[in-house]
């Protein structure tokens, strides 16, 4: 018909002479071609569609057996134990398994790398999996396919959430259990320490730090024996690189001013012992390492407190076990 | 390469009887022209050039679906698929459902990677009225990426369609894609037999046969596509290669194993 723009059979358009269109084609970047070039041979490009074959596979799979899928709405809420059954109207479980989960959570965080943690920790996400099978048997899951359900859950719950949770924490804190320790701390004793506090700051007087302790020879002082001093070591900062520190009659002199810091076993200390701390080190009196015999010499006390920067494996600030010692080191 | 060698200069408009070296006098220089050259182009595998031709025919008119098809045809040939398939779409959009359009879309999803949905589209292709030697290409290549053997049905059809050497050639290069020379050798040899002055049928058909181990062979056939276009650079190249190549144990398994 005369004014029609399109086909009325195939809705072709009938004017596209007079129509603005580009008629050159998009074409690939040197960069994208080569790209393809490298990636054809490994068969990336299918990856696509065996995902969307199983996906289809599992969805039919699940149909077959009558199941409900929650809706997107509902699913991110499986995050947090029983937030998804509080939401459906299951007030009464679902309030029981966030209570549950968030006990166990607390003590698993409170007694935090110690074995009675782990236990809490591990019986939270026990709780946690718990609520996320529930919910998913609103859907319609038998109770023969509960199996199932679990390790679907299970798999869920460790990918999407624990861990990228566990990986975030570990960033700021490592458990560390002391199998020997001289006091303050005792063996089996936990505590926690950030490796990454000194990514973006230097290490300064004050911190406690746990260190690696270098290999080394040292001398007694009146007996002839050599003592080999190796492993990780916790104490106090107690000066950095450039500074002259002293310690005489239980006092330390930094730069000939009265320093308020001690180790943490100042007890364990010689007489009297003089430190040039060279740059690039900070000096770190190992007076809580077993290692160290207390009768070495004051030469091999000087070289095992000066501790090169790049030896600090984090700060020590806080410890989980025993509950009777529970609190922040300081 | 000089840097503006491909930069398409219009006519002059102080004298617009002059025309662009590449317009001939004594012709009409209309879209029919450009289709004309770019199907030349096409047979001679210079898949770059034609895809500038179908261009300019577009330019004269945009109403040739055989310039959008013939577009999206040599984006699949010269790799860019992601390219081709935007391409198909677009086209698509002013040609509805048009059986061409939707092969050449189907094509490009397939060596994409997206076979399920090359799959509905080449189905949709089949659907439609009419036939042609490109839909059942298209449908071989699908069943070929699925692994199916039925292949060999769709792409005796094509050439049933239609007696063009390039319709063997095209199969040829589809089965070359997907790494099955034994098959494309068979083609190549038919479009040779109906088109035996074409370089680039002889050169393709070297290919084939230097990557089966059929040495001699390939000889023969460069022998042949350097005797029809003496500055073929691709056929000497390769013919250097078979030339200088010593024995290789790897070379002697695979041809012992068929890999």
């Amino acid at each position: 018909m005369p004014g029609t723009t399109a086909c009325g059979r195939c809705s072709s358009m009938l004017d596209a002479n007079s129509v603005a269109i580009d008629v050159h084609p998009p074409r690939a970047s040197g960069t994208s071609k080569q790209i393809r070039k490298l990636t054809r041979g490994l068969r990336l490009n299918r990856a696509g569609d065996v995902a969307h074959r199983a996906h289809t596979e599992i969805r039919e799979s699940v149909r077959r057996r009558g199941f409900q899928f929650p809706t997107m709405a509902i699913t991110p809420r499986m995050i947090v134990p029983g937030w998804a059954l509080i939401h459906v109207g299951e007030g009464i479980r679902g309030w029981f398994f966030f209570g549950l989960a968030a006990f166990l959570l607390f003590l698993g965080f409170f007694f935090f790398g110690s074995a009675f943690g782990g236990m809490c920790l591990g019986l939270a996400f026990g709780v946690h999996v718990g609520s996320c099978v529930s919910f998913l048997r609103q859907g319609g899951f038998a109770t023969r396919d509960t199996a199932s359900c679990s390790l679907v859950a299970i798999a869920g719950l460790l990918l999407f959430v624990y861990f990228p949770g566990g990986w975030l924490v570990s960033r700021f804190v490592t458990p560390v259990t002391l199998d020997i320790a001289a006091a303050p701390f005792a063996n089996g004793d936990v505590v926690l320490v950030n490796p990454r506090a000194f990514v973006s700051s230097q290490p300064k007087p004050g911190d406690i730090t746990l260190h690696r302790q270098a290999r080394q020879g040292l001398r007694g002082r009146g007996y002839e024996g050599i003592v080999i001093a190796e492993g990780e070591v916790i104490d106090r900062i107690l000066a950095q690189g450039g500074d002259k520190a002293t310690w005489e009659n239980g006092k330390l002199w930094v730069n000939g001013h009265e320093s308020e810091l001690r180790p943490l076993n100042p007890d364990r200390m010689p007489d009297k012992i003089t430190w040039d701390v060279p740059p690039g080190h900070v000096l770190v009196v190992p007076t809580t390492s077993v290692a160290i015999d207390p009768r070495i010499t004051v030469e091999a006390w000087k070289a095992i407190s000066l501790v090169p920067t790049e030896d600090i494996l984090g700060r020590v600030y806080f410890r989980t076990y025993p509950l009777s010692r529970w609190g922040r080191i300081r | 390469m000089p840097r503006f060698d491909r930069l398409e200069l219009g006519p002059n408009p102080e004298d617009p009887g002059r025309r662009p070296p590449d317009e001939p006098a004594g012709e009409v220089v209309d879209d029919q022209y450009w289709l004309r050259k770019a199907a030349i182009e096409r047979a001679q595998c210079n898949y770059e050039s034609a895809l500038r031709l179908y261009s300019r025919a577009l330019e004269v008119d945009k109403t040739q679906v055989g310039g959008w098809v013939g577009q999206v045809q040599m984006l699949t040939f010269l790799g860019e698929y992601p390219e081709a398939e935007l391409w198909a779409r677009k086209a698509l959009d002013l040609f509805k459902n048009n059986a061409e359009l939707l092969a050449g879309r189907a094509q490009a999803l397939c060596r994409k990677g997206d076979r399920s949905i090359a799959r509905a589209i080449g189905d949709g292709a089949m659907a439609q009225p009419g036939e042609s030697p490109f839909r059942w290409i298209v449908r071989g290549e699908l069943m070929l990426d699925d692994g199916q053997d039925t292949d060999r049905h769709c792409f005796d059809k094509a050439l049933l369609c239609s007696s063009d050497p390039l319709v063997p050639l095209e199969i040829a290069l589809v089965c070359r894609h997907y790494g099955a020379d034994h098959k494309a050798l068979g083609y190549l040899r038919k479009a040779c037999e109906m088109a035996t002055d074409s370089a680039a049928v002889w050169y393709q058909r070297a290919c084939c046969e230097a990557h089966l181990g059929f040495e001699d062979a390939a000889r023969r056939s460069l022998e042949r596509c350097l005797g029809l276009k003496p500055n073929h650079d691709e056929a000497r190249a390769l013919q250097t290669k078979l030339a200088n190549r010593s024995w290789s144990a790897g070379r002697f398994f695979r041809r012992i194993f068929g890999k």
